[in-house]
């Protein structure tokens, strides 16, 4: 009698009925589908916390694409600096420094442009003549004209340029020459003193990280416009590590962008980086043919048109539903000219689409004929 | 029931779930402000509810845990499971009574997040308010027959190692069920190898008490028939523990 009282009698008493309920449990669970786990615990992802996170991990992938590719260190920008930019060959702060007109241009996000100040419309000149991610759709209609030059990847670990490490003037209140004190210890901590350049295969290595990093902020929020464009950028752009394989991935990955903005029926936000993805697919697309060397066909455009066109009326109505209902205005002056900004420079893209149309219902004439008509003479 | 006032009192005198029992409440109406809701106001409310039950599995891993396995720890070297051996207070009993005093004040965190996820964040729609409810209780279930074995192990380990090794056998046990095993799935699952199958099969799947996706995407409450399912399982496992923890259990050290 006493042994039945015996605690590993009573422990097997229990744990075998245990093991045998949890195993009628599993196997009942597991008859329909394997039991298997969501991959994101907690719900993180795609939720309020997880876009929170995507927009912190921004500076952390910013940091690292200084350092790693560019190998140099990121600083603090302060409003003086960008004033005495002159000499510079990159603002981070205005976009529109970088403006400059080529007659190719590669999509290219840099981390800088996923930042926290949302720089995330600016664009790099290719280096490189394997640079694929290259818009070219007919040699006259070039929607990325109003893109901009970003030329960090021209300007060979920025020695030229080199970034220097805050000073205070002394005219500071305390707090913010303490601030600016360990920014510049920050400096020093990661400022490159060895004068041979990082090797190979680890500029590789940080190309992976970075787009290690990418991946996880598209997966906590791929509505995001800087997290979706610069894991797309990395997945295309040669330069960064991109084959053919990974442009394959880009497109699904466009593409579930796309749905994923389709079910949104609220952040009208969702729909200009769903048109951001559109975009992507036309130029991956435009890429093919390019590489082919055909054109894109009239119904192939107008299905990208179509596509495009209706993510940037589901924009329009949302921001015009989100103002109406006073949504619009808890964003800040600066973000509201942001996102109408990037707005716009869709919006004219999108516009060249019926020129682009026109020119394949026009009667295709001679270059002459066609040089003679854009001078308006009769005859050359 | 003395040893079940006397931990109570002492774990009340210490004062630390008090601390719990503020962030619980506070934080589940703090954090949604600091996300990106600007343009989309509708995710504040599943983002508290996220909040809500996020903290209730960090009070459970951080604070529950390690009440149980420090309470172990201090009356199994204290000599205090001793004397009420002396008493004639049985082994289960001692267990039970343990175990009730700390969990009586973790179902008070339990009805808090469960108040502040069901209450606070109620969707408009009566259809989804009506899955809200089911899920937030189905909810509940699932987490408490999940963590009210793992209080018992980490009791009964308690007293049997240090304190700080209970705790993190005990937590690591439960983050492994959490995350660990979607972590290897990989390497464990997705093969015809027994052996690996065996351990991926074994192993604790306590990521399946964790509905919050449910919660934040609306995804409505789970069939009955699968809930009793995930149920049996988990409870099985928690029987499990509980007779593991049986023989683990030592009155003096």
């Amino acid at each position: 009698m006493k042994k039945l009282h015996h605690p590993v009698t009573i422990g097997f008493c229990l744990m075998i009925p245990g093991l045998l309920l949890a195993a009628a449990g599993f196997f009942a669970l597991s008859s329909d589908k394997p039991v298997r786990t969501d991959r994101n615990p907690f719900a993180l992802q795609k939720s309020a916390y997880g876009k929170l996170l995507a927009r912190l991990s921004e500076t952390t992938i910013d940091r690292a694409w200084h350092l790693g590719v560019e190998q140099i260190v990121p600083h603090i920008i302060t409003p003086e600096e960008i004033e005495d930019e002159a000499g510079h060959d990159h603002d981070h702060a205005d976009p529109s420094d970088h403006a400059e007109s080529s007659d190719e241009f590669v999509y290219h996000v840099t981390a800088e442009q996923i930042d926290a100040r949302g720089n995330d419309a600016s664009q790099a000149e290719s280096t490189s003549e394997e640079d694929v991610f290259v818009y070219e759709v007919g040699e006259e209609s070039d929607p990325a004209a109003d893109h901009h030059e970003h030329s960090h990847s021209g300007c060979d670990g920025c020695s030229d340029c080199a970034h220097e490490a805050p000073v205070a003037r002394g005219d500071e209140s305390l707090i913010e020459r303490s601030k600016l004190w360990l920014a510049g210890k920050r400096y020093v901590k990661y400022d490159r003193t060895n004068p041979n350049a990082i090797s190979g295969a680890h500029l590789a290595s940080v190309k992976k990280e970075i787009e290690g990093m990418l991946l996880r902020s598209y997966k906590l929020d791929p509505l995001h416009y800087g997290a979706y464009d610069s894991y797309h950028l990395f997945l295309t752009a040669h330069e960064y590590g991109g084959t053919e394989q990974t442009r394959k991935r880009a497109r699904l990955i466009a593409r579930l962008t796309i749905q994923e903005a389709m079910r949104e029926t609220e952040d009208p936000l969702a729909y200009l980086t769903g048109a951001a993805a559109a975009y992507n697919l036309f130029h991956m697309d435009a890429n093919r043919h390019r590489a082919a060397n055909t054109r894109m066909t009239p119904v192939e455009v107008k299905a990208h048109q179509e596509r495009i066109g209706h993510l940037l009326a589901r924009f329009e109505a949302l921001q015009e539903e989100a103002e109406e209902k006073g949504i619009w205005q808890n964003l800040s002056t600066d973000r509201q000219m942001e996102i109408v900004e990037r707005y716009l420079l869709a919006s004219r893209s999108f516009e060249q689409f019926d020129a682009m149309l026109a020119r394949f219902a026009a009667p295709q004439g001679t270059i002459e004929e066609d040089v003679a008509s854009m001078l308006d003479v009769d005859e050359l | 029931m003395e040893l079940y006032k006397l931990t109570l009192a002492s774990i009340l005198n210490r004062k630390t779930f008090a601390i719990f029992a503020l962030l619980l409440i506070a934080l589940p109406f703090v954090l949604p402000i600091m996300t990106p809701w600007e343009t989309k106001p509708s995710l504040l409310e599943p983002a508290r509810s996220q909040a809500a039950w996020g903290l209730l599995w960090v009070a459970a891993l951080g604070w529950l845990l390690f009440q149980g396995a420090t309470i172990g720890d201090r009356w199994a070297s204290n000599g205090i499971l001793e004397y009420f051996k002396t008493l004639g207070v049985s082994r289960f009993r001692q267990i039970a009574e343990i175990w009730a005093s700390v969990f009586t004040i973790f179902i008070g965190f339990a009805l808090i997040t469960f108040v502040i996820s069901t209450f606070t964040a109620m969707p408009g729609d009566p259809v989804e308010a009506r899955h809200w409810m089911h899920t937030n209780l189905q909810y509940l279930g699932l987490f408490l027959i999940v963590t009210a074995p793992l209080l018992v192990f980490a009791i009964a380990l308690g007293t049997r190692i240090n304190g700080a090794a209970a705790y993190a056998v005990s937590v690591g046990f439960a983050l492994y069920g959490l995350f660990g095993i979607g972590y290897l799935e990989v390497f464990l699952a997705d093969n015809t190898n027994l052996l690996l199958n065996l351990v991926y099969i074994l192993s604790p799947h306590y990521h399946l008490a964790d509905l919050t996706s449910r919660l934040v995407f609306k995804l409505g409450a789970i069939p009955a028939a699968e809930v009793a399912q995930i149920a049996a399982y988990l409870g099985g496992i928690g029987i499990f523990l509980i007779g593991l923890s049986f023989p683990l259990y030592r009155e003096g050290k």
